[in-house]
């Protein structure tokens, strides 16, 4: 299976951290690709409230990039994601668009065709390498870690519509177990961190980045795993603004999925750019350490298999 | 009391120049989009009842509310609606109408307008570039934003290289062809 | 036909259908045009040919102009061509020289530049072809003198009482252990609040003691062959394990017996033994033994509790499946409906949660033989606060786009009865509209809102247990927005009713298939004419009532199964039918009998065999024949052929049509 890597603009800058932690993770994991040559910037949340146009284009041009090297794309950015998959969905169904979407596309010299394969990093995860080769690489269980598995929200109909449910996801459930983190409960898991309202509208976004804390801390979870490199930015970097508006202290550790792959698979914190992380990642270490001592004092108390 | 004058019915609305059309036509208010609305609760108009402002052809009104702002697109209500109306589309195309009309404030075109020239101009979002054009006319914004921005700098996130793309100079004449497609609402 | 070119007068009749075909077509045009062709000895239009005045016009020019052929355009022959061949028989005109014209469905109504165009060429086809029909003769056959009535529910029950009751005889087939269907679960009806079992179980014993009626139960049919009048169905009559002869119906199986299962009647909220009758009044009161629970036919011989106990040795493990077949002039198919699983829409909690249940459930808690014994509890707790969400899985693009029309009302019935069994409870009713159509069914709706019902207008995003209040801890929240006010809400309550959409049965494709039946859209099994024919269907003599049909009430359903029976009646008190003449017909001297016919045949009308003839051929069974035409297709010598469809008939139209001599 070969992949090319559709890396977004925020890895580079403000979600290092994913970034650094999705290429080391796909390294023990025997996933090689090479980064896109030459893609722009996807539009984020921005380009659809300023051209229909454009934001389909936008993505379009790195669907039509793909499809020229014939490989598969693979993003690890939720929002790139959704943008790429919505302007392949959008001209699928309706031809007109497509046409008006290439003409934009031809002023840079490439055309798209309709044939490019979009994944997102865990389906290539779950589905292509495979729990059970996830579980191979993990050396250090995550024994007695809880933690809340949030799937962001975006996602829900157009990614985990692919290949789980849109509702009810629960592949990303099912990977942590793999870890052998224990998945609290957590109702909120498919709900809206606020994406870019945290920069633009703070007192609303903060608000919902409380709610989705609150649910946390009510399930007991030790960290937050998220799989969307915005919602990282906003669970990490605004724990005091909504500690503010929901009248509360916050400080618990938000992990991107990467990162606690890595931290299972007995990789160091510094290759998984924990130390990035704006809410230290510290507390969890002990923690897994503990972890790791008691289960393996119990594989010894059972014997050998 | 508003006496509202209703638009004429009749060319599609301006606002969709996209090919969803009149989605809304079959809003039958039912109220669940708003329901699954993380952000209605800000919202001066709801989603529900932005598709009624819709239906009546009352566009203008529903864009200057700001509602379409507040619209984070994370597609609950365009999923979940019974009546398959393109609700979070709806939401960006008033957005447009909003920052085109100049119903937003001067701060809100200037964060989505800085953004996109970024991007027309490298191909890609370029942060310090993007700083200076928020930041620079109005500065009391940044004054809120040291914290975060020192504690980005100090974990090494604040990416202060110039993109490096290609075809950038494609980009600037994609984004002219788009105008040229699509004209301006 | 003894009469030469030269005899052929043709009679064109061109139809306004009021402005459904003049607004589009130009009628006058289209009659000159007529006027023109070859044979044709008047042309006329009228506003409305199917009217007295208009078929008087005919009538009149088929007595006075001596015209021996008809064509008449209008609206599509599945319409109006009985009445215009009725037309030609009171003038003595055979009806097979009638040809018909769509250019309403296929012209008017479809095109809005053209029309008229279309409309020449498609009379100059029919014109042409209907210089080539023939005088036909039609056959009669008897009529079989019983009724079929497939599903034991309100609307199988009343129709097979009515039938009963007009001197036929009536094989009710169903599929449970006893009749009832879902009737018999509810608690009280609405808007009389009239409690079900007592009005149903009457009529459920009369089915039991009326003479004319066989039932069978625990039985399905699983063959139908024939055609209107005289139908062979085979029935599968299921092993009960119990002999009905013997049975006496005391229940002491049923006490002994050790084994459980989950009680399907109950909804799965309370449990059944492996020998059981579905509920206490069940009619026959005969128990079945359910062999995936029985552990004397699981394990061979072990337990026997039943056997044992029985005093009158009704116990028969040694019984088998039963086939049976009934002959029978009519079949009325009342097979009822499914409820939608609410499971689908997880945010809403169904089986997350286990105080958030469905309305057939609520039924069974509400009833006093229910899991309950009628009180309303969730694990041994009386709610104070109830929430009923209504259209879950109607009204909505991704399950059924339809509205299933009784749950607004039942929705009122559940409140008033949670009003009354529980003192102070709070009722919350989340709808988008209310449906109070019926006759006394507003009244009832003011009567709800009088009791201090809550209405919020508004759809419910989700049923929640996360609380974010200390009034939600420990309940559930249901998120919406108020629409009428423009605020959004959460209500903490104890329990949640769901109003899930009435769907077709799961197996209604088989049933379609069985009785070569269509379905519409939505999956229910589609009746012939919507507004004029709601309980006939496109196979003759087969009608379809009740649920299986669509959505709909007690009361209508009752109307309905009425309407059935009257249709069956009417069939068979005429004695016989009258079988169509556009049949296939074989030219022995051409046939090979090759038995492609045979093959593709779907109603099995042609047979081959050896006709006192040195090679098989082909013989065709008028009765079962619907002229479809496929066996003329198949045959390689050309040897079949469909009378009124000849091959003569048809490029006659083709070449007028085209216009290149065929």
């Amino acid at each position: 299976m070969s992949y090319v890597y559709y890396p977004g603009c925020s890895l580079s800058g403000t979600a290092r951290e994913c970034e650094e932690s999705i290429q080391a993770v796909m390294r023990t994991l025997g996933v090689t690709w090479t980064e896109l040559e030459d893609w722009n910037c996807c539009g984020a949340a921005v380009s659809t409230g300023v051209s229909y146009l454009l934001s389909l284009a936008l993505p379009a041009r790195n669907l039509a990039l793909s499809e020229r090297v014939e490989s598969d794309l693979v993003t690890g950015c939720s929002r790139c994601y959704m943008n790429l998959i919505r302007a392949q969905h959008y001209m699928q169904h309706n031809a007109n668009l497509k046409d008006n979407v290439n003409a934009v596309l031809a002023e840079s010299g490439v055309q798209y065709s309709g044939k490019a394969r979009l994944r997102h990093l865990l389906d290539v995860v779950i589905n292509d390498v495979g729990l059970d080769v996830v579980a191979e690489r993990v050396t250090r269980p995550l024994a007695g870690l809880r933690v809340a598995a949030y799937y962001g929200c975006c996602q829900g109909l157009w990614t985990y519509a692919q290949f789980d449910s849109v509702e009810d996801p629960t592949c990303f459930d099912r990977l942590l177990a793999t870890l052998g983190a224990e998945v609290v409960y957590f109702p909120l898991k498919t709900s809206c961190c606020g994406g870019t309202l945290s920069m633009s509208k703070r007192e609303v976004g903060s608000k919902l980045i409380g709610d989705l804390l609150l649910a946390a801390v009510a399930a007991d979870a030790d960290c937050i795993i998220t799989a969307c490199p915005l919602c990282m930015f906003n669970l990490n970097s605004f724990q005091n603004e909504a500690g503010r508006a929901k009248g509360t202290k916050f400080h618990i550790p938000v992990l991107f999925v990467t990162q606690l792959m890595g931290l299972a698979f007995g990789l160091p914190p510094k290759t998984l750019g924990l130390h990035r992380n704006v809410v230290p990642p510290d507390p969890l270490y002990k923690k897994i350490a503990a972890g790791a001592a008691v289960s393996s004092a119990e594989a010894v108390a059972s014997g050998p298999k | 009391m508003v006496v509202q004058a209703l638009a004429p019915r009749g060319e599609p609305v301006a606002i969709m120049k996209d090919p969803l059309g009149n989605s809304f036509d079959f809003c039958y208010q039912c109220g669940l989009c708003t329901a699954s609305c993380r952000t209605a609760f800000a919202m001066k108009y709801t989603p529900r009842q932005v598709m009624n402002l819709l239906q009546l052809g009352c566009e203008d009104e529903a864009a200057a509310s700001g509602s379409g702002m507040l619209c984070t697109a994370c597609y609950t209500c365009t999923f979940r609606c019974p009546r398959g109306v393109a609700v979070t589309d709806m939401m960006a195309a008033i957005q447009r109408l909003n920052l085109h009309r100049k119903h937003a404030d001067r701060d809100i075109r200037r964060f989505y307008l800085s953004f996109m020239r970024t991007v027309e101009r490298h191909g890609r979002f370029h942060e310090v570039e993007f700083l200076a054009r928020y930041f620079i006319p109005n500065p009391i914004l940044l004054i809120e934003e040291i914290r975060l921005g020192l504690s980005l700098m100090t974990k090494g996130k604040v990416n202060l290289n110039p993109p490096k793309m290609k075809s950038r100079k494609a980009m600037a004449a994609m984004f002219r062809k788009a105008e040229e497609i699509e004209g301006r609402p | 036909m003894a009469e030469s070119k030269n005899d052929v007068k043709i009679g064109v009749y061109v139809c306004h259908c009021g402005s459904n075909i003049a607004g589009t077509v130009d009628v006058e045009d289209l009659t000159s045009f007529a006027q023109e062709q070859g044979s044709v000895a008047v042309a006329r239009n009228y506003k409305f040919m199917c009217s007295e005045p208009g078929q008087t016009l005919i009538k009149k020019d088929i007595e006075e102009l001596g015209l021996n052929r008809i064509v008449v355009a209008s609206c599509s022959p599945r319409m109006h061509e009985p009445t215009f061949r009725r037309v030609c028989e009171d003038a003595n005109l055979n009806p097979y020289q009638l040809d018909m014209c769509n250019i309403r469905e296929q012209c008017s109504w479809v095109h809005k530049n053209g029309a008229t165009e279309k409309a020449k060429a498609l009379v100059n086809a029919a014109i042409a072809r209907a210089f080539y029909l023939e005088a036909l003769e039609t056959r009669e056959v008897p009529v079989t003198s019983a009724v079929l009535v497939v599903g034991g529910g309100i609307a199988g029950i009343q129709a097979a009482l009515k039938v009963a009751d007009g001197g036929r005889k009536v094989y009710l087939v169903e599929r449970e252990p006893s009749i009832g269907g879902h009737m018999i679960q509810l608690d009280k009806t609405f808007p009389t609040l009239d409690c079900s079992a007592c009005i149903s179980t009457p009529k459920m014993a009369a089915v039991k003691s009326h003479p004319n009626i066989e039932l069978m139960t625990y039985s399905e049919v699983v063959g139908v062959q024939g055609y209107v009048g005289n139908f062979k169905a085979t029935i599968r009559r299921k092993p009960r394990y119990v002999d009905e002869s013997l049975c006496t119906g005391c229940g002491i199986c049923q006490e002994k017996c050790p084994w459980k299962a989950e009680s399907e009647f109950n909804c799965g909220l309370a449990q059944r033994k492996a020998i059981y009758t579905p509920f206490p009044q069940a009619v026959p009161n005969v128990p079945v033994i359910d062999p995936e629970h029985c552990v004397y036919i699981l394990r061979d011989g072990k337990c026997g509790a039943c056997l044992k106990f029985c005093e009158r040795g009704a116990v028969d493990f040694s019984q088998t499946e039963k086939m049976v077949e009934v002959e029978v002039g009519a079949i009325i198919v009342a097979t009822g409906y499914d409820l939608f699983d609410p499971s689908a829409i997880s945010r809403l909690g169904y089986k997350r949660f286990p105080n958030v249940i469905t309305s057939l459930e609520f039924e069974r808690l509400c009833n006093a033989t229910g899991p309950t014994s009628g009180h309303i509890t969730v694990n041994g707790k009386e709610p104070k606060s109830v929430a009923i969400i209504h259209c879950v899985g109607s009204r909505d693009e991704k399950y059924h786009t339809y509205c299933s029309r009784v749950c607004c009302m039942y929705a009122l019935k559940f409140a008033h009865l949670i009003k009354e069994k529980i003192e102070d409870a709070q009722v919350y009713q989340f709808y988008i509209d209310m449906r109070c159509y019926g006759k006394g069914f507003e009244e009832f709706y003011q009567r709800a809102a009088s009791e201090g019902v809550n209405f919020v207008r508004g759809r419910p995003a989700q049923v929640t247990d996360f609380a974010m209040t200390p009034e939600e801890k420990g309940k559930l929240v249901v998120v919406c927005e108020n629409t009428l006010v423009g605020r959004l809400m959460r209500v903490p309550v104890d329990m949640v009713i769901l109003c899930p959409a009435i769907e077709a049965r799961a197996d209604a494709k088989d049933v379609a298939r069985l009785f070569n039946l269509s379905q519409s859209a939505d999956g229910f099994l589609l009746e012939r004419h919507a507004k004029l024919d709601p309980v006939a269907t496109a196979n003759d003599g087969v009608f379809i009532v009740g649920c299986a049909q669509g959505p709909k009430d007690i009361p209508d359903t009752v109307a309905q199964a009425l309407a059935g029976a009257a249709e069956a009646l009417s069939l068979i008190d005429r004695g016989s039918v009258t079988l169509e003449a556009a049949t296939a017909t074989v030219d022995e001297t051409l046939c090979h009998g090759c038995g492609r016919c045979e093959e593709i045949c779907e109603f099995h009308a042609p047979t081959v065999r050896l006709n006192g003839r040195l090679i098989p051929v082909s013989s065709i069974n008028e009765a079962l024949c619907k002229g479809c035409g496929a066996c003329a297709v198949a045959c390689p010598t050309g040897a079949i052929s469909i009378r009124h469809f000849t091959r003569q008939q048809i490029l006659a139209e083709v070449e007028a049509l085209s216009g290149v001599p065929v």
